[in-house]
C-alpha cells in the first residue's frame, strides 16, 4: 500500500479505521482559503435567505479580525489557505438507506452503522463530506413532532425557528474559530423535540472528513422544549491524510424549564486533524445538560463544552475522557457557569496520556453573586503510561457568592505495580493487565455510553494500548 | 552615621539618573552599577502587564505607576532600640523571640543587632549594602540568580533601586535556635524596595522572619513596596521562611520569593497578607536536587476593597523530591482574592510527591470574590500529584453546634474562622508569631463584622 509509506515517513501513529474512499465531488469551493466571495458563493450555492448571508459575512470579519488563540495548544502549523471551506459530496440527501450510494455505504459499514441502523437506533444523520447525505427518521418521531434534520434542511424547512436560535448560545463573535465555522458552516443537525416529549431513542450522526486539505464546519443546534428529554450522539472516524486538515465545529444546545438534554461524543478524527470545536449549552429552570464528551483521535483537539446555568434548580454535567498517544494533544476540558440559584454543576475529567502525548485540562467554573446555593464539583484524574509523557491541569475557579460549595480536586498517578502485578499473577499478560487498568480507570465514562459506544471505546483504547509495552 | 542623599534620588520619579546615584551613593563596585543599570533597562523595555496576561488576568494594576514612585525615602538616625519609632517597638516587642534583629525604615536599615553567640559561630546578619563591602564575592555569586531582572517588570525594578535589605549567611552545620528577624517599616509616601538574601551552608537550620508594617490609610497618598527575596538552602539544610505583610492600606506589594533546595534540604515557608490596598506575591520553591523537601503554606484575609494576589510554583527539578503546599484565605466586603499555584514536575523527576490545597472562605457578602486557579504540568510518569481547592462559607451545621452549646452567633462565627485559618497556624512552631497572627484575624474579623453576618 502506497499510503502505509507514507505516513511511515511522517512518523504518525498508523489510524486504525484509516481507510478511505475514492474522492468523487458535487460541488467545491473552485480554490482553497477564504474570503468575503467564497463565504457569498457557499451562501448561494445552498440558496439560503439574505439573513444567513449576512450572519456568515458578518462573521467572516470577526474571524479575520481575531488573532489565533495563543494559549492551549500549538496552532503555528496551521494554513489557513491550504483549506477548502466547503466541499458538497457526490450524492444528495438520501431518504432510506437503500438510496445511499455503495462507496458511502462500504465506509459505514466499517464504521459499523448498519449494525446501529439493524438495531433500530432512531434516526441516522450521517455527514458524508459537508453534507448530511443519509437521514431517516422513525416515523414515531415524526408522529411525536420531533424535528431531526441536517442543519441545511432546517434552514429550509423551519426558517422561524432557525432564526430565532441560531447563534444565541455562541455568537459568531465568541472566539476565532466559532467565527469561522458561522462563515462558513455546512451541514450539522438540527433537533427541535417539542414539550413533553422523551425520545427514548438516542439520535445519531456519524461524521466523516473524506477530501484532503478540506475543513468540516458542521454547526449543530439542539433546542429542547419545556419537559422534554432528548440524547444526542455524535461520532467521528476519519481517515489518514497526510497534509493537516482542520475540523472547527460549532454546538448549540438549548434546554427549555425542566428539560433535560444528553449529548455524547466519541471524536477520533485522525492523527493529523486539528479538531477545534465550541459546544455550549443554556439550560434554563430546573433543566439539566449533559456533555458527554470523548477525545481519542486528531493531531491537537481544543474543546471545552460548556453550560450555562441561567435558571434557577439547573443542572449540568460534564464527563470528558481524553487520550493523548504519540504526538497527539488533547486540550479538553469543560466550562460551568452559575448565572442563578440553586443550581448545581459536576465536571469529571479522565485522561491518558502515553508514548509522547500530552493531555490537558483547562476549566472553568464561575458561580456569579446572587447565584446561592450553588454547589459545584470538578473531578481530574490523570493516567501517565510513559515517563515521556505528559499532562496538565487548568482549573480556573472564580467565585463572586459566599453561599455556595465548590470542589475541585485532581490526581495524577501511573498504572500501580501491585495493580499490574496482581492482575499478571492471575495470567494476563503485561499487556492485557494495562488494558484492563486503563479501562478501569475510563469506566466512570465507559458506563454513561450507549452500549456499542462503550464498546467501541474499550475496544478503540485497546488498539492504542496494542504494543505499548515493550 | 548615614550620609546625605543626592536631591536626585529623593525627586518624585525613577529614572536611569536615580539608578546611577543611588549605586554611586552606596560607593558599589562597576559590577553592580552596570546590573543595575541593566536592570532598568530592562524595566523600561517590559511593558506593563495588563489582564490580557495570564499571570495577571485578575489582578488589575492599570494605574499603577511604579516609576511615579519618589526611589528613595531617607529615615532618621537611630543609636539604640529605644529611638526606634513607638510603632516599631511595639512590633518588636509582640513578635516572635529573636536572636539577631535588623530594621529597615524607608529605604535605610537603621538598627540592627545579633546575639554575640551567632557572631562566634560566623553568622552573617547585616543590610546588603554593609554585606556587599565585607563578602562582595559570596553575593555577587548569588544576589540575583534566583530572582533575576528578566523574571518579571517588578523584579526587574528592584534589580535596579533595591535599598536597605537584609543578608543572612549561615555557615555549615551550624544550628540557629532561636528566629533572627527582619522588620520593614514605612512612613513617607515613597518607594521601598528591600531585597532579602539568605544563604543556609550544608546541614545549617535557621528560621528568618521578614515583616512588613506601617500605619497609613487609605486617605494616605500611595506608597510602593516592591520586594526580592531569594532564599538559598544547601544540602541537608533546613530554612523556615516566614514573611508577614501587613501594611497600611495605602501601600502597593509586590514581592517575589524564589527558594533553591539542594539535595536533602528542607525550606519551609509561610506567607501572610493582611495588609496593604493591593499584594502581589509570587512564591517559587526550586526543588533542585533530589530528596528536598518544601512546606508551602500562606494565609491571607481580605477586608474592605483589598486586592490580595498569590502566585505560587512547586517547581520540582530532581526526583523523590516533596512539596506540600496549604494556602488559606478568607474574604469579606468587596475584597477580591486570587490565588493561582502550579505544581510543575520536569522530565525525569520520578517518585515526585506534590501536593496542593487552596481553601477559601468567604465571610457574610456577597460583593467579595475568590479565584483559584490550582495547576498541574506533569512531564515525568512516576509520580504521586494532587491538588484540591474549595470554596464555601461559614459551615451552617459548624454553628449550629456551637450555638447548640450556648455559645452566641458572634463568638460562634469566630471560632469557624479561628479553626479554619487553625490548619495553618497549627503547622508554624512560633507561638509570637502564632499569637500575632490571632490577633490579626480578630481584628479582621470583629471589623464591623456582625451588621454583616446574613
Amino acid at each position: 500500500m502506497p499510503e502505509d509509506k507514507t505516513i511511515q515517513e511522517l512518523g504518525l501513529d498508523e489510524y486504525k479505521y484509516g481507510f478511505r474512499d475514492p474522492e468523487e465531488y458535487f460541488f467545491r469551493t473552485p480554490r482553497k482559503g477564504i474570503d468575503p466571495e467564497i463565504v457569498a458563493m457557499i451562501s448561494k450555492h445552498k440558496n439560503e435567505p439574505e439573513w444567513m448571508l449576512e450572519f456568515r459575512l458578518n462573521a467572516l470579519e470577526s474571524f479575520l479580525e481575531k488573532p489565533t488563540p495563543t494559549w492551549g495548544g500549538d496552532l503555528s502549523g496551521m494554513d489557513y489557505d491550504d483549506i477548502y471551506y466547503y466541499i458538497r459530496p457526490m450524492e444528495n440527501q438520501g431518504r432510506s438507506w437503500d438510496d445511499v450510494p455503495d462507496d458511502i455505504k462500504n465506509t459505514f459499514e466499517k464504521l459499523g452503522i448498519p449494525q446501529a441502523e439493524r438495531e433500530s437506533l432512531a434516526g441516522v444523520g450521517a455527514q458524508y463530506e459537508s453534507e448530511v447525505v443519509y437521514h431517516s427518521l422513525k416515523k414515531e418521531l415524526e408522529e411525536q413532532g420531533v424535528i431531526f434534520l441536517d442543519m441545511d434542511g432546517g434552514l429550509r424547512e423551519h426558517e422561524d425557528i432557525v432564526k430565532e436560535y441560531f447563534g444565541t448560545v455562541i455568537p459568531p463573535d465568541d472566539n476565532k474559530f466559532a467565527a469561522l465555522n458561522s462563515a462558513v458552516w455546512s451541514g450539522g443537525s438540527f433537533v427541535y423535540i417539542p414539550p413533553g416529549v422523551s425520545v427514548d431513542i438516542p439520535l445519531q450522526a456519524y461524521f466523516r472528513i473524506n477530501a484532503e486539505n478540506m475543513g468540516q464546519f458542521e454547526r449543530t443546534l439542539i433546542i429542547a422544549d419545556e419537559d422534554s428529554y432528548v440524547h444526542y450522539i455524535e461520532g467521528c472516524t476519519a481517515p489518514t491524510y497526510t497534509t493537516n486538515s482542520l475540523h472547527s465545529a460549532v454546538v448549540e444546545l438549548i434546554a427549555k424549564p425542566g428539560a433535560r438534554i444528553r449529548y455524547s461524543t466519541i471524536q477520533n478524527w485522525s492523527h493529523n486533524t486539528y479538531n477545534l470545536v465550541t459546544k455550549r449549552g443554556v439550560a434554563h429552570e430546573n433543566a439539566t445538560i449533559e456533555w458527554v464528551d470523548g477525545n481519542l483521535g486528531s493531531k491537537l483537539t481544543m474543546k471545552y463544552p460548556a453550560v450555562y446555568l441561567v435558571g434557577e434548580g439547573a443542572r449540568g454535567e460534564i464527563l470528558s475522557v481524553a487520550y493523548a498517544g504519540d504526538g497527539q494533544h488533547q486540550d479538553a476540558g469543560g466550562k460551568v457557569v452559575h448565572a442563578a440559584p440553586n443550581t448545581s454543576s459536576l465536571i469529571t475529567s479522565k485522561s491518558i496520556s502515553k508514548g509522547t502525548g500530552r493531555s490537558t485540562y483547562r476549566g472553568l467554573l464561575k458561580v456569579h453573586e446572587g447565584c446561592h446555593d450553588s454547589k459545584s464539583r470538578v473531578e481530574c484524574d490523570a493516567l501517565l503510561l510513559d515517563e515521556n509523557a505528559r499532562t496538565d491541569t487548568y482549573p480556573y475557579i472564580e467565585i463572586e457568592e459566599k453561599k455556595v460549595n465548590t470542589e475541585h480536586e485532581a490526581t495524577v498517578s501511573k498504572v500501580g505495580e501491585d495493580q499490574l502485578f496482581y492482575l499478571m499473577s492471575r495470567g494476563l499478560s503485561e499487556e492485557e493487565a494495562i488494558a484492563m487498568v486503563v479501562n478501569g480507570f475510563i469506566e466512570p465514562i465507559a458506563k454513561e455510553l450507549p452500549l456499542e459506544y462503550a464498546i467501541e471505546l474499550n475496544r478503540l483504547i485497546q488498539l492504542e494500548m496494542e504494543g505499548s509495552v515493550g | 552615621m548615614q550620609k546625605e542623599a543626592p536631591e536626585v534620588l529623593k525627586g518624585s520619579r525613577m529614572s536611569e539618573e536615580t539608578v546611577k546615584a543611588l549605586s554611586s551613593f552606596k560607593d558599589e563596585p562597576g559590577w553592580l552599577t552596570e546590573k543595575r543599570l541593566g536592570a532598568w533597562r530592562a524595566f523600561e523595555a517590559l511593558p506593563m502587564p495588563t489582564l490580557r496576561d495570564e499571570a495577571w488576568r485578575y489582578t488589575d494594576i492599570s494605574d499603577v505607576n511604579p516609576e511615579d514612585f519618589s526611589p528613595y525615602v531617607p529615615s532618621p538616625d537611630v543609636s539604640s532600640e529605644g529611638d526606634l519609632p513607638d510603632a516599631v517597638q511595639k512590633l518588636i516587642r509582640e513578635g516572635e523571640e529573636n536572636s539577631a534583629l535588623l530594621v529597615q525604615h524607608n529605604s535605610e536599615t537603621t538598627y540592627q543587632r545579633m546575639d554575640d553567640e551567632l557572631q562566634n559561630k560566623g553568622v552573617v546578619f547585616t543590610d546588603l549594602h554593609t554585606a556587599l563591602r565585607e563578602h562582595e564575592d559570596l553575593i555577587q555569586e548569588k544576589l540575583f540568580r534566583l530572582v533575576p531582572e528578566d523574571y518579571d517588570k517588578f523584579s526587574a525594578l528592584s534589580a535596579a533601586l533595591f535599598a536597605g535589605g537584609s543578608f543572612l549567611y549561615v555557615p555549615r552545620g551550624v544550628d540557629v535556635e532561636v528566629p533572627i528577624q527582619s522588620y520593614r517599616w514605612l512612613d513617607a509616601i515613597g518607594a521601598t524596595m528591600p531585597r532579602t538574601l539568605v544563604i543556609v551552608e550544608e546541614n545549617a537550620s535557621v528560621t528568618y522572619i521578614d515583616e512588613y508594617a506601617s500605619d497609613g490609610t487609605e486617605e494616605d497618598e500611595p506608597a510602593l513596596s516592591n520586594g526580592a527575596v531569594e532564599l538559598y538552602v544547601g544540602q541537608g539544610a533546613n530554612l523556615r521562611y516566614v514573611s508577614l505583610q501587613n501594611w497600611g492600606r495605602n501601600v502597593l506589594h509586590f514581592n517575589t520569593i524564589r527558594s533553591e533546595a539542594c539535595r536533602d534540604a528542607t525550606i519551609n515557608s509561610l506567607v501572610v497578607a493582611l495588609g496593604s490596598e493591593l499584594s502581589r506575591t509570587n512564591v517559587d520553591a526550586g526543588l533542585a536536587e533530589a530528596g528536598s523537601d518544601s512546606e508551602m503554606l500562606g494565609l491571607y484575609f481580605a477586608d474592605s476593597n483589598q486586592v490580595l494576589d498569590h502566585h505560587t510554583l512547586q517547581d520540582h527539578l530532581a526526583p523523590n523530591a516533596h512539596s506540600d503546599l496549604l494556602y488559606k484565605g478568607a474574604l469579606r466586603d468587596e475584597s477580591l482574592a486570587v490565588f493561582s499555584g502550579l505544581i510543575r514536575v520536569e522530565p525525569g523527576a520520578q517518585k515526585t510527591d506534590a501536593y496542593q490545597t487552596n481553601r477559601n472562605l468567604i465571610l457574610g457578602t456577597d460583593d467579595a470574590m475568590a479565584v483559584s486557579l490550582p495547576r498541574l504540568e506533569i512531564q515525568a510518569d512516576d509520580v504521586k500529584c494532587s491538588h484540591g481547592s474549595t470554596t464555601g462559607q461559614v459551615d451552617d451545621v459548624e454553628l449550629f453546634y456551637l450555638m447548640s452549646r450556648g455559645i452566641p452567633r458572634r463568638e460562634a462565627e469566630k471560632l469557624v474562622v479561628f479553626g479554619f485559618f487553625g490548619e495553618v497556624t497549627s503547622r508554624i512552631p512560633l507561638k509570637g508569631l502564632k499569637d500575632k497572627l490571632d490577633r490579626a484575624i480578630e481584628g479582621k474579623i470583629g471589623l464591623g463584622f456582625e451588621e454583616r453576618v446574613a
